[in-house]
Formats: C-alpha cells, structure tokens, sequence
C-alpha cells in the first residue's frame, strides 16, 4: 500500500522539504505588514520574519552542502566576510541594542572557502551571542566580529567581553552531544534552542571544518577557521 | 501624473495582491497574472513599463516563459524583474532575455521591489 512505502520517509529530508515551505507564509506575512505600516512594532515584526527566514535558508544552504565532496571553492577575503556580516546583522543587533564592533586587519588576504557558507555560518552565530547579550542585565552591551591571521591560517569569529557568555570546549562539546535531544542544548546562553550555532556547524561541515572556541585578549569566542590561498596575492 | 503599468507574473495570490497593493500607493497599475499564459496572453494586449515575474511557476517554469516573452520583437525591451523565492547562484544567468535585476523574495522587501522598479522604469 502507498502508506507503507512512505512509513520510513527520513526525519531530515522530511524537514528539508518543511523548512522550504516555512519560507512562503513567512514572506507573505513579511509583506503584510509592511503594507500595514512602519511603526516600531511592524518593523520588529519584519525584522522577526526576515531573521526567521534567514535561520531557514542557513538550515537549507547547510543540509544541501553538508554531504557534498566538492563543494566549488574560490579565494575569498575573510574581512569582506566579517563586514558582510557585520552589515548583515546590525538591525538585529539595534533590536537587541547591542553595538556591533568590526575587528579586520587594514591589509587584504584571501583564503580558499565557500563565501555563503561561511557567511551564512557566521552571521547564525553572531545572531547568538546578540541575543544572549540581551538576557545579561549589564548596559554595556557589544559583540565584536573579528577577522585575524593565526599560525595555520586565518580566523573568522563573533567575541564578546562578557564574563558569563564564555564558552568553554567542553560545553560546546557537550552541546553539541545534546543536539536534538534537549530543548535547550546550550543552558545559559540563550532562552532558546540556540539552533543557529548547530545550524552553523552543519553548514561548515561542507567545508570539512567546525566552530571552535578562543580568545582574543579579554574578548571570547567561537570562531570558524579558514585556509589562507596564494591566489591574488601577487596582484 | 501618468501611470506606469506593471505586468506581474506571480501564481500566489497573497503576496500578488500585497505587491499590487502597495504598487498602486506608489502611482503604478498592476495587472496580475497567476500564470505563464496568462501573462503572455496579457503581454500581448497591453503595454507595460515592466514586467515582475516569479520563476517559480504551476504548470510552466518562468525560464520558459522568459524566453518566449523576449521572442516577440516588441515585447523584447520591456525591463523585466525577476523576483523570486528560488535562490539563485549566478544571478546574472538570465541578463540575455531582458532581465534587469534579479529579487530573492526572503531579501526583499516591497520598498526594495519598488526601487528596483523606479530605477530601470526610469531607465528604459
């Protein structure tokens, strides 16, 4: 019978084809209210929407890339990441009045990766760290996007100062273990489920990569790291 | 002031009636059409500034209807606007047909569509 073809249908796919779907009532409620009008509480709405939307297109970009071995690469500048970023979150920062600080060196470098992915990757974590600045009673609140040279390579990373938004291997590691069996993997750093910071993992898994933590001065981390490439150096 | 008159190709009926909703509180005429031939049935009797259309279609896919819209010699400088819920990796594949501008839906907000508009209406 047709039913019983379909009884082992994989949870992931059938979330794929969910999460493309989300996306049009979301738009259609996005418009909406822009048509209503642009009072604080219609914008929040739209920015509440296109965040969504965001999320569901990273899970897409992640779950299509994840188990692909050959991923197109090309030589991209880490400091045009970071402030493609930065750009991309400032209204969500605003919301959450969070001041964004951008950290990239003044000379042009290039590593060989996937441009949307690590953007995309980075931007779900920087959403993270905005929105669990806000739960901390603190005034000053700010997250720095930092791009930097390391020993291997480069570092694309979202820090903040905040003692209590420390992450530490061992709670990432434990997070990570926690991912789809607790509603809140991460204790402590966001109200939610903190999907974003899973979500950037699976989109670097195209990349053979992952999220780590680290420190920059007083400043901590988690941090995506890149392969420098020799190509356009010389120009 | 004269009215600018829009072809919109886009088969959900909801975000259809907001773009033409708020088109209009921006002094331009949509006329809608759900389908691939409905819009070319459209194209043919009318005159249009510029054409919106999704690439996501029913029954046709809106590259066929690219192509067929930019065979008819008069029809072929018309500007036209993809904006789509299809995310698209080169967004410049379809420049050879008369497309201007290339929208990703989740990106774009009716502002952005609006502008988009006024800049290659003004253009053309």
């Amino acid at each position: 019978m047709a039913l019983r073809q379909h009884d082992k249908l994989d949870a992931s796919a059938l979330f794929y084809t969910l999460a493309e779907d989300l996306k049009t009532p979301l738009v259609r409620m996005a418009y909406k209210a822009e048509l209503v009008g642009h009072d604080k509480n219609i914008s929040d709405i739209r920015l509440n929407i296109r965040t969504t939307l965001e999320l569901l297109d990273a899970y897409l970009l992640g779950a299509k890339n994840a188990s692909q071995t050959n991923l197109v690469l090309e030589p991209v500048s880490p400091s045009a990441i970071a402030s493609d970023a930065a750009y991309g979150l400032k209204d969500f920062a605003k919301d959450f009045s969070c001041n964004l600080i951008v950290d990239v060196p003044h000379n042009s470098s290039f590593a060989l990766t996937h441009r949307a992915i690590v953007l995309a990757a980075l931007s779900a974590i920087g959403k993270v760290f905005i929105e669990a600045q806000s739960a901390i009673a603190s005034t000053k609140k700010s997250v720095t996007i930092a791009s930097y040279k390391t020993q291997n390579g480069y570092s694309l990373g979202i820090f903040c100062a905040e003692e209590s938004l420390v992450i530490n291997k061992k709670q990432l590691e434990r997070a990570r273990s926690q991912v789809g069996i607790a509603s809140r993997p991460f204790v402590g750093l966001t109200n939610g489920a903190s999907s974003q910071l899973f979500v950037a993992e699976q989109l670097l898994q195209g990349l053979q990569t992952s999220i780590r933590t680290a420190r920059r001065g007083k400043l901590s981390g988690l941090v995506i790291d890149l392969i420098p490439t020799a190509q356009l150096t010389l120009v | 002031m004269k009215s600018k008159s829009i072809l919109l190709l886009e088969p959900d009926k909801s975000i259809a009636t907001s773009v033409k909703d708020y088109l209009a509180l921006n002094q331009y005429v949509t006329t809608q059409a759900h389908t691939a031939e409905e819009a070319i049935a459209l194209a043919d009797k009318g005159t249009y500034s510029c054409i919106v259309m999704e690439l996501v279609l029913g029954a046709h896919s809106g590259i066929e209807f690219l192509h067929e819209f930019h065979s008819y010699g008069d029809l072929a400088k018309v500007p036209v606007i993809i904006f789509t819920s299809q995310l698209m990796q080169n967004n410049n594949a379809f420049n050879n047909l008369g497309v201007k501008e290339y929208l990703y839906k989740p990106n774009t907000s009716l502002l952005k569509l609006l502008e988009s508009i006024n800049k290659h209406v003004n253009n053309s």
